[in-house]
């Protein structure tokens, strides 16, 4: 009786080691192949293009909102305070390539109302963020 | 041998030994629960969206075409109807043709002039096709 509970209690631990390695491989996965991102403060549906320039959503990025709300570094700003932020952007780099992230079925005047704002602020370069068509 | 001799009949007793051997220094399952835990997190922070940026210039305010900078319009209309400085063109005839002027003159500024009411996706097709033309120099316009 004793032998049979220790062979039943030994055999569960080894039928859970094939379920630890996946685990582990999956684990390693995430952690390789992703990115951590925060949480997003709009909802917002990038268009699709096929351009062959990289970007990303790191630093100097403005989001636009569907609804034409605007966000820095996960913050709804007003334009005011957003004139402040690129101000205080183009003090540290006059040459700061500003990064857009609108929606795909917006209206494609909000786009270019905010990136006149900011030209008239002195920024000269845009990168309008894109991700590749899936499939 | 000892041990076995101290036990009193009839309860059930292990020796050291036994004992070690089934139960493992460091326990698996605590191990499994941590490592759940971590997967389960890096599946729900991680995002696996391939960027890609489309560069545009905004031209300063008094921005005046010179004669050395030519600049070509493309239109885009509600429908998705392109021009290309008034004359209507498909998609590709407008690579095409423009793809023909940027080889006489590579440093042509292309003006992109959405209607109003144009989704952004529209626009983003129309800058692909620019990009895939040749050209450079390529802004936003409202009119």
């Amino acid at each position: 009786m004793k032998f049979t509970l220790r062979t039943a209690r030994s055999d569960s631990e080894q039928s859970v080691i094939p379920l630890v390695n996946i685990v582990f491989l999956l684990l390693i996965f995430f952690m390789l192949a992703g990115q951590l991102t925060t949480p997003e403060l709009f909802r917002i549906e990038p268009p699709f293009s096929d351009s062959r320039t990289r970007g990303s959503t790191s630093d100097t990025l403005i989001l636009l909102s569907p609804t034409g709300e605007l966000g820095v570094d996960g913050k709804p700003v007003t334009v005011e305070q957003l004139r402040d932020i690129v101000a205080v952007w183009l003090t540290a780099d006059p040459a700061t390539v500003v990064k857009l992230k609108a929606d795909a079925s917006m209206d494609s005047h909000k786009v270019i109302e905010l990136s006149e704002s900011l030209r008239d602020q002195g920024v000269s370069r845009l990168l309008l963020l894109t991700t590749l068509p899936s499939g | 041998m000892n041990n076995r001799t101290l036990c009193p009949p009839g309860a059930v007793c292990t020796t050291d030994m036994e004992r070690r051997r089934r139960r493992p220094i460091i326990g698996l399952t605590p191990l499994i629960d941590v490592v759940f835990i971590l997967l389960i997190f890096f599946m729900l922070a991680s995002s696996f969206l391939d960027w890609r940026a489309i560069p545009l210039e905004v031209p300063r305010t008094g921005f005046e075409p010179s004669s050395e900078v030519q600049g070509v319009l493309v239109r885009i209309k509600r429908g998705g109807e392109v021009d290309l400085n008034g004359i209507p063109v498909t998609g590709g005839a407008l690579i095409q043709q423009l793809g023909r002027l940027l080889e006489t003159s590579p440093n042509v500024r292309v003006l992109v002039q959405p209607q109003a009411g144009v989704p952004l996706q529209e626009v983003v097709r129309v800058l692909d096709g620019l990009s895939e033309a040749g050209a450079r120099h390529v802004s936003l316009v409202k009119r």
